[in-house]
């Protein structure tokens, strides 16, 4: 035995006890969704294993029973304990089997009937149950009837005989001038209609469509039960359109439609009238002899003959007029006319369906003669190149891969991997020259954010070829692949010939976890920090040791190595920086949904996305940029009709745009819409407790609609779901607060709204002002601070218990900091008795700060606070000085 | 030597291609689902995943996503699937596959494919 | 309205929308022979389509417009 096998059967045995062990859970608790994704795990794993060995009897089993657990997973069938009888008992044979396996190596082929019975049984209640729940239940779990030897299912409601001749003959035609042919199956959701969906247009408006049918997925109830909104009809379409094309048509039902290549011989499908027995076999012999010798004028003469001689109805009649069509269009396409010609002795279709599906198993013996496309003179064989099936499918699978929407969070690691991918190709099969080209479009794709660059250069250096997407088909089927990826192998092979010694150019770019940069930040923190300590030696070499020539030594030493920390510190920075496209690049998918749902028309504008800041920033800035721009699709921009009636044009315009103002990111989002009216916000803050009377009246229309950013404030009347079920603006302030970002919006009732976002480039240096009070030193965030002041006693007057001043004609509340800190002691003044007042802006409103003393400002490393000191809100964090003492930050927001 | 991560919550299936690919020079290593993956990759990266779809904790696709979104390796990704719906091929592509095979996969297929996406030359 | 219901016959013409179908329906029930005119159809929701491929009625009147004539037909043809 194997050590492969013995792994299998332990691995086995231990499913089998799970499965068992799950099954006696379940029918405790019959509605544990967990419990039956867990058991479709089991079963799924235990059959794909069994699928490594060849054991028929086991597989077959054991794929019945995965079936029936994805229904039951899927909610198509109920639990009940038959169910569970049913699965323990074939688990149980499964076991067995397991047993002989041991002991004999091999399964005994007396088991094969048990093995059907068993799976038949379980097949059973998949049926049982969905022909047992009633169409009005509309349960969209259609279970194709996967064949028990897990066969590709080729399930066809129409099949291509139902398409009449002519319509056959030019789609042919059209495949013969290489156009693809394809053969789609539209399965709509049952409850489609209720989603406003139209199955039967978006049917016949499939690109390159050349036939189509309709069905019923069940037969019809009496009129009087029939629900006509419950969809259960399939659509069947045969187009000559790419395949990626109809894939985009297609895009918003992927799992509704299976779109499936057709060798365009399979269209050669006689029929007609048989009219007795075969009578033909002279005519047979003779246009066969016509044919090998390569006599086809001859050969169109006898079969035009035949024709004029015949009944148009007649079978013949249709497989002559095949036999000259493929004569005109492939007059040395031997092998095909010559399978025609076979076909009328016997009279019966060539077998090229039965052939593609079933594989070269079962082919009829006229078609084994002359397998489709591999036989066909034209085309070398597929030895010419070695990997010319699997290099074709990397590479169709590449295009697919490229030309899926664009609207995910991964997609620049998509279009790496893919880029990767191609690079791969083009080594292993030698063709080095287009690395380089590739690698530019790569970038090309990356820089915009699109997969459309590097999907460009792959249509470039390999044309899209009708077959492709036949190949990426076949690497599921060996058998099958020697029928359709023929031409495409020609198609390699004379692309990668194209050979040229490229000299290897390295990557210009490396890549570095995080955590690495991450490591260096806080490093060079570190170094800032020990850095600072050097004034403070100086000072100490000259006022403690009387050394003052070492003391303008190590002070011209401390010049240099703060030049070189600060270079260090802007390199660093710049490592981490990142476009702001990071986060613009999800609102176009976002905006075209989102206004499509709405149905309002919008049109987005994204400006300055090249502009960059620190990688923690611009993810923080995701969310709630994303909060506002729904929130001026769903409530600022209105509906066309609205929009018309106002004179505005029908679309709305959004606008975002990054810039850079010195050390800060702006980015400012702008809509024409209908803007905030101040009024209804005033009369909202005050319903709702947010401002008082007295503020009420005197508060300006700019303050007014800034209230929309007070915690708990929302204005729409009705949630709306795309919003944020409520959240309202006062969540993206805070977002943006917590990394000291400040937000400001303005508004003008029925032009529109804009709202600007400034953040710091950087959230690793923090300046921050020391200020001491009560003989502690505090250091207060510069962001906040708008001047220092120093105010005579005299000019402090108490307004109802409250002190204030009056700044530039403007009152001031001031606070003292020692009582905001809660310490009884008053600050204290200089000689000329003036009191240190900081100025800080408060949400928009300047408020006096009262301290002992200004002193310095400092470049720090805010640490946050951490453990038992993490709960002191006063606190925004603490940094280590140049002498070693430890700075706290005060977070003004909180203590006042 | 390249290093190929096979992820798989099959012991069986781990092995059969453990064995391919160990008889053909490669490297490899393990995982059970798509987390023990994601620890393995930031470790350090491999050259080549080979991922199965449905697995406990994690599944392929959203192992596959996490991986390109959070940009850990730009390597090839085969996708190895008993379930073969074109559907299944299309999300595989989507969450950042770059081939879907359907289970199991022939030896001489595995090892082409593999070569394939690693960029060696064929003997 | 698309649809014109007579005692005779449902004559269908332009776009039959989804909310005709419940008529339809009503329509069919109440007149087991009615006819079925679709000559100046152009579409139809396929709610209406269901509703005539259940009822399983000749047409009086294939519509004019080929295109949706060869789908009305597969349709027709499967339901038998």
């Amino acid at each position: 035995m194997t050590p492969l096998l013995e792994q299998f059967l332990s691995e086995s045995r231990e499913s089998l006890q799970g499965i068992g062990e799950k099954l006696m859970q379940l029918e405790k608790e019959p509605n544990s969704s967990d419990l039956m994704i867990e058991l479709f795990r089991l079963v799924h794993t235990l059959k794909g294993n069994s699928g490594l060995f060849d054991m028929p009897e086991l597989t077959r089993v054991l794929h019945a029973g995965e079936d029936l657990m994805d229904a039951v997973r899927n909610g198509a069938v109920a639990y009940s304990p038959l169910l569970a009888d049913r699965l323990l008992d074939a688990m149980d044979f499964v076991g067995m089997l397991c047993d002989e396996i041991e002991a004999d190596g091999s399964i005994h082929s007396r088991h094969i009937n048990n093995s059907v019975h068993l799976a038949d049984a379980l097949r059973q209640l998949i049926d049982v149950n969905s022909a047992h729940s009633p169409a009005p239940a509309c349960i969209a779990a259609e279970q194709p009837p996967a064949s028990a030897e897990g066969a590709p299912p080729t399930q066809q409601q129409f099949s291509l005989d139902d398409l009449p001749e002519d319509i056959r003959m030019g789609a042919y035609r059209s495949a013969v001038k290489g156009a693809p042919l394809h053969w789609l199956a539209y399965s709509p959701d049952e409850e489609c209609f209720f989603q406003g969906d139209d199955p039967f247009h978006q049917a016949r408006q499939t690109p390159g469509i050349q036939w189509g049918s309709i069905t019923a997925r069940r037969a019809w109830p009496k009129l009087s039960e029939l629900d006509p909104y419950c969809c259960i009809l399939d659509f069947t379409v045969l187009s000559s359109a790419p395949h990626d094309e109809l894939e985009e048509y297609y895009r918003y039902v992927p799992n509704q439609v299976r779109i499936d290549p057709l060798c365009r011989q399979l269209l050669i499908l006689p029929q007609g009238d048989p009219n007795g027995g075969p009578v033909y076999e002279d005519f047979v012999a003779d246009a066969l002899s016509l044919l090998l010798s390569g006599d086809i004028a001859g050969l169109t003469r006898a079969a035009r003959s035949m024709l004029e001689l015949s009944n148009p109805d007649l079978w013949i009649s249709s497989a002559l007029r095949w036999l000259l069509l493929v004569i005109e269009l492939e007059p040395d396409n031997i092998g095909i006319q010559e399978v025609i010609l076979l076909s009328l002795r016997t009279l019966t279709q060539p077998a090229w369906h039965e052939f593609t599906t079933h594989g070269g198993d079962t082919v009829h013996p006229v078609a084994a003669a002359a397998v489709p496309c591999a036989t066909e003179p034209v085309m070398p064989e597929p030895a010419a190149a070695p990997h010319g099936p699997e290099v074709a499918a990397l590479i169709a699978a590449q295009r697919a891969i490229l030309s899926l929407p664009d609207g995910v969070a991964w997609l620049s690691g998509r279009i790496r991997a893919a880029a990767a991918t191609l690079s791969g190709c083009l080594h292993a099969v030698g063709s080095a020259a287009g690395i380089a080209e590739m690698e530019a479009s790569r970038d090309a794709a990356l820089e915009k954010g699109s997969s459309a660059p590097l999907l460009s250069w792959l249509n470039g250096f390999f044309e899209p070829e009708l077959s492709s997407e036949q190949t990426e088909h076949t690497d599921q089927s060996d058998e099958t692949a020697a029928t359709i990826s023929a031409p495409q192998q020609t198609d390699a092979a004379v692309k990668f010939g194209r050979r040229t010694e490229d000299a290897y150019s390295g990557p210009k770019s490396i890549k570095v976890d995080q955590a690495k940069i991450d490591h260096l930040m806080n490093l060079i923190g570190e170094m800032v920090v020990a850095k600072n300590a050097l004034p403070y030696l100086a000072g100490r070499a000259e006022t403690v040791f009387g050394v003052r020539d070492l003391s303008r030594e190590i002070k011209a030493q401390y010049a240099v190595i703060n030049r070189i920390a600060e270079e260090m510190q802007d390199s660093i920075m710049q490592v981490r920086m990142m476009p702001v496209s990071f986060v613009f690049q999800r609102f176009p998918r976002l905006v075209r949904d989102t206004s499509n749902k709405l149905e309002k028309e919008v049109n987005l504008i994204l400006e300055g996305e090249d502009t960059e800041a620190d990688k923690n920033v611009i993810e923080s800035l995701g969310d709630p940029l994303m909060h506002i721009v729904r929130n001026s699709l769903d409530h600022g921009i209105e509906t066309p009709a609205v929009r018309r009636a106002l004179g505005k044009p029908a679309a709305g315009t959004i606008v975002i745009r990054a810039t850079q103002e010195s050390d800060r990111v702006i980015i400012e989002i702008r809509d024409d819409g209908k803007g905030i009216d101040p009024d209804v916000i005033k009369r909202k803050a005050f319903e709702k407790g947010v401002i008082d009377q007295e503020r009420l009246e005197r508060i300006t229309d700019q303050e007014a609609v800034n209230l929309v950013f007070a915690a708990g404030f929302s204005t729409a009347e009705v949630v709306s779901d795309l919003s944020g079920r409520g959240v309202g603006m006062d969540v993206v302030r805070t977002a943006v607060e917590k990394v000291n970002g400040t937000i400001n919006l303005e508004s003008e009732k029925g032009q529109g709204t804009r709202i600007s976002l400034s953040v710091p480039l950087s959230m690793a240096i923090t300046n921050v002002m020391i200020v001491e009070s009560n003989q502690q030193i505090f250091g207060i965030p510069m962001e906040t601070v708008l001047e220092t002041v120093r105010i005579p006693r005299a000019d402090i007057h108490t307004i109802k218990k409250n002190q204030t001043t009056v700044l530039r004609g403007r009152i001031v509340p001031l606070k003292t900091l020692n009582s905001l800190l809660g310490l009884d002691v008053p600050p204290k003044a200089n000689e000329e008795d003036e009191l240190a007042v900081l100025i800080v802006n408060l949400q928009g409103e300047p408020v006096g700060i009262v301290v002992d003393d200004f002193r310095e400002t400092v470049d720090i490393i805010l640490k946050p606070m951490t453990g038992v000191l993490a709960g002191l809100s006063a606190y925004s964090g603490s940094a280590l000085l140049g002498d070693g003492s430890v700075l706290m930050v005060l977070d003004i927001k909180e203590i006042i | 030597m390249k290093r190929i991560l096979i992820i798989d919550d099959a012991a069986t299936v781990r092995m059969y291609h453990r064995s391919i690919l160990e008889g053909a020079g490669y490297q490899v290593d393990e995982a059970v689902n798509g987390i023990e993956a994601m620890e393995k990759s930031l470790q350090e990266p491999f050259d080549l995943y080979i991922v199965d779809i449905n697995m406990p904790k994690q599944d392929g696709y959203g192992f596959l996503s996490e991986l390109r979104s959070r940009d850990i390796s730009q390597a090839p990704a085969l996708m190895v699937s008993t379930e073969g719906a074109s559907n299944d091929r299309t999300r595989a592509y989507a969450a950042g596959a770059n081939l879907y095979l359907v289970k199991p996969v022939k030896p001489d297929q595995l090892l082409i494919h593999c070569r394939l996406l690693l960029g060696e030359v064929h003997p | 309205m698309a649809i014109t219901f007579k005692k005779d016959r449902a004559v269908f013409t332009d776009m039959a929308g989804g909310e005709e179908a419940e008529s339809l329906l009503e329509w069919l029930q109440k007149y087991p022979k009615g006819k079925i005119d679709l000559s100046e159809c152009t579409h139809m929701q396929p709610a209406n389509l269901q509703v005539l491929m259940a009822a399983k009625r000749p047409l009086h009147a294939r519509p004019k417009d080929r295109l949706l004539a060869a789908w009305i037909d597969t349709a027709i043809k499967s339901g038998k």
